[in-house]
């Protein structure tokens, strides 16, 4: 009796010890060693490195990008969640597991895809080169790699929620007269809220450093298509590590927020489903 | 009779290859409660998101107010509809809830509210009118999806097993307030139940519904004392069923005698299915039997509080159930070996002989 106590209490020491050496070595010494780099010479200097053109230039495309992406994953996501969830149409399952896919393939592949596609190499990039239409080494070629990396992220978030919201509200609705714009304004929508900012946050935070796919289709120009992870990797590249650090200290620092973000929506959230 | 408030002819549906309505037909009358009661799973709920337009049925019509519904969505079927799990909407008002209807039909504000109260007036609500839905107990909430499913004025009130989530207390007070409103408002209803006692209360008739069919539309009484089916006598109560032949106007299990409801109808000497319900069945102490009596031996008693339930084996071996009211002479005394008298008081005979099933219905 006693014995096995003192075994559940080691066997229990022993995972916390695992977790907390795990912690340290793979997330708070890197942390810690990039402050380190990042303020080596002083606050000013950081400041200085995070007014450089192209540092603000990169931080504020990034932010462009995951705030464009967001909004479109946004929108598409949420349908194609609606879609999955609420109608059962031929080749659903097929659809549903394709959803996964950009999870599964590595993001610089994607990356890669997109360039063959839309580049000057590809026939439809040719095509709409043809007619002045820049897609890839551009916004566009960004906000169409982010959009495809991050679309699993607000199809689950809100498919989850939708699976957990009963019909029979939906079904009062059409009942009562409203029209179907109506049932998902006034009934789906504000169900599944919740589910649409959970899938915001994490697609802006994927967003943010999303590095594999950027880095194909942007073509990496300097304050025009460098969004932050490829600023961080071309100073880097080129000897500047604290130019790199400062910026990799601030988008560590807003993803660190998002995620605390998204864990207080997540707890308001669940408070308020108990009490209902 | 008038023409029909609602009606549905030979309405069909079929989950994938599985059927789940075989051509159901019936009629509800403007005012009329109709009662659908069946087991689960026998298509009555089915039945009745048909009839609001939450599903499609596969054939057969569906008429409401002397329309075909056939491609009328559910906003244009001016019905109302109470759901199983209320499906109130969370994270607004008991007013919100109710004026959600007239909202949406782009009522006037003054309009929509004056509305709303007379609604919550009418179940009894007014008070909560501006608390959360969240905040009420199960018996509120179902009052809140009754005057929310009225407040658009439907001419059809459709109620999908409304109080099956109450505890017994509040569903007994509950039903005789639903009946008063239903009452009140004088609206067609339909109403799906799977407890006898709820349907035998509330409607004026009942449809009973098994297997994706409907077995018998008449009014309660009609359906208690003399059920069309065997499947209904045994849904809507305990029953006895016995091997009878008939003869002036008598039903004789062995020397049994049950006195028909309808004498001279039968023939004489034919073999008929005898639906003889336990409080039909009377007991006497023990001697020498009279005419139409029979002996028999006390199997079991059980004491349900208004009711003695005495299982009992007659000397032809017929199994028996029989109630004794509380206050009946042996009832205290009454225990199992006790030899009795048995008489019949009335019964009911369905058509179908039994031919070789007999057996069966011996120990």
């Amino acid at each position: 009796m006693g014995r096995s106590r003192n075994m559940d209490s080691l066997v229990r020491g022993a995972t916390f010890a695992a977790a907390l050496g795990l912690f340290i070595l793979l997330i708070l010494l890197p942390l810690v060693s990039l402050n380190q780099y990042a303020v080596r010479e002083g606050f000013g200097v950081f400041w200085d490195r995070l007014r450089n053109p192209d540092a603000v230039g990169a931080l504020r495309l990034t932010a462009l990008v995951a705030l464009a992406t967001t909004a479109v994953n946004g929108v598409i996501g949420t349908a194609m969640a609606f879609l999955l969830t609420r109608y059962r149409f031929p080749g659903r399952k097929a659809v549903n597991a394709l959803v996964d896919i950009p999870l599964a393939i590595p993001t610089v592949v994607t990356g890669f895809a997109l360039l063959l596609m839309y580049g000057p190499l590809g026939p439809l990039g040719r095509f709409l080169g043809d007619h002045d239409i820049q897609v890839m080494f551009s916004f566009p070629g960004l906000l169409l790699g982010h959009v495809f990396v991050t679309f699993p992220f607000m199809v689950r978030a809100v498919g989850a929620v939708l699976e957990s919201v009963p019909r029979s509200g939906e079904e009062a609705a059409r009942t009562l007269g409203a029209k179907e714009w109506q049932v998902f304004a006034f009934v789906t929508l504000p169900a599944i809220r919740e589910g649409i900012v959970a899938g915001a946050f994490l697609t802006f935070s994927r967003s943010l450093g999303e590095f594999g796919a950027s880095i194909m289709v942007s073509g990496n120009l300097v304050g025009r298509t460098q969004t932050g992870p490829l600023y961080i990797f071309s100073r880097f590249n080129t000897g500047d590590v604290e130019g790199a650090s400062a910026i990799a200290i601030l988008l560590a620092l807003a993803s660190f927020l998002i995620l605390l973000g998204l864990q207080l929506v997540q707890s308001s959230g669940g408070r308020k489903a108990e009490v209902a | 009779m008038n023409t029909p408030h609602l009606s549905l002819e030979n309405v069909g549906k079929s989950f994938g290859d599985r059927p789940v309505l075989t051509g159901v037909s019936l009629e509800v009358q403007a005012g009329e409660m109709l009662a659908i009661l069946g087991p689960s799973g026998c298509g009555k709920s089915t039945l009745l998101r048909i009839v609001a337009g939450l599903l499609c049925k596969d054939r057969g019509t569906v008429t409401i107010a002397g329309k075909d519904m056939e491609d009328v969505p559910s906003r244009d079927r001016n019905i109302g509809f109470v759901f199983q799990d209320y499906a109130l909407f969370p994270g607004k008002t008991v007013r919100e809830n109710v004026a959600f209807g007239l909202r949406v039909r782009g009522v006037a504000s003054p309009e929509m509210n004056r509305k709303a109260s007379d609604m919550l007036d009418l179940v009894g609500l007014s008070e909560e009118v501006d608390r959360p839905v969240e905040k009420l107990s199960g018996g509120q909430r179902q009052r809140v999806a009754l005057a929310r499913a009225l407040a658009v004025s439907p001419s059809l009130l459709l109620l999908d097993e409304p109080l099956s989530a109450l505890d017994i207390k509040v569903r007994e007070r509950l039903r005789r307030e639903v009946a008063a409103v239903q009452k009140k408002v004088g609206i067609a209803t339909l109403f799906v139940t799977h407890d006898q006692q709820e349907a035998m209360e509330l409607g004026d008739r009942i449809a009973v519904m098994n297997d994706g069919c409907i077995e018998q539309i008449a009014p309660p009484r009609e359906v208690y004392q003399n059920p069309a089916t065997e499947f209904v006598a045994r849904f809507v109560g305990e029953v006895n069923v016995l091997p009878g032949k008939l003869y002036k106007g008598y039903a004789y299990a062995g020397s049994l005698a049950i006195r028909m409801p309808d004498p001279g109808a039968e023939g004489n000497g034919g073999m008929v299915k005898v639906i003889l319900r336990p409080e039909d069945v009377s007991l006497f102490p023990p001697g020498v039997r009279e005419a139409g009596q029979t002996n028999a031996r006390v199997h079991a008693v059980s004491y349900l509080g208004t009711h003695f339930r005495v299982e009992l084996i007659t000397e032809e071996g017929y199994f028996l159930a029989a109630l004794l009211l509380r206050n009946h002479g042996q009832s205290d005394s009454i225990t199992a070996g006790d030899a009795v008298r048995v008489g019949a008081a009335r019964g009911s005979i369905l058509p179908d002989p039994f031919g070789a099933k007999e057996p069966e219905y011996y120990l």
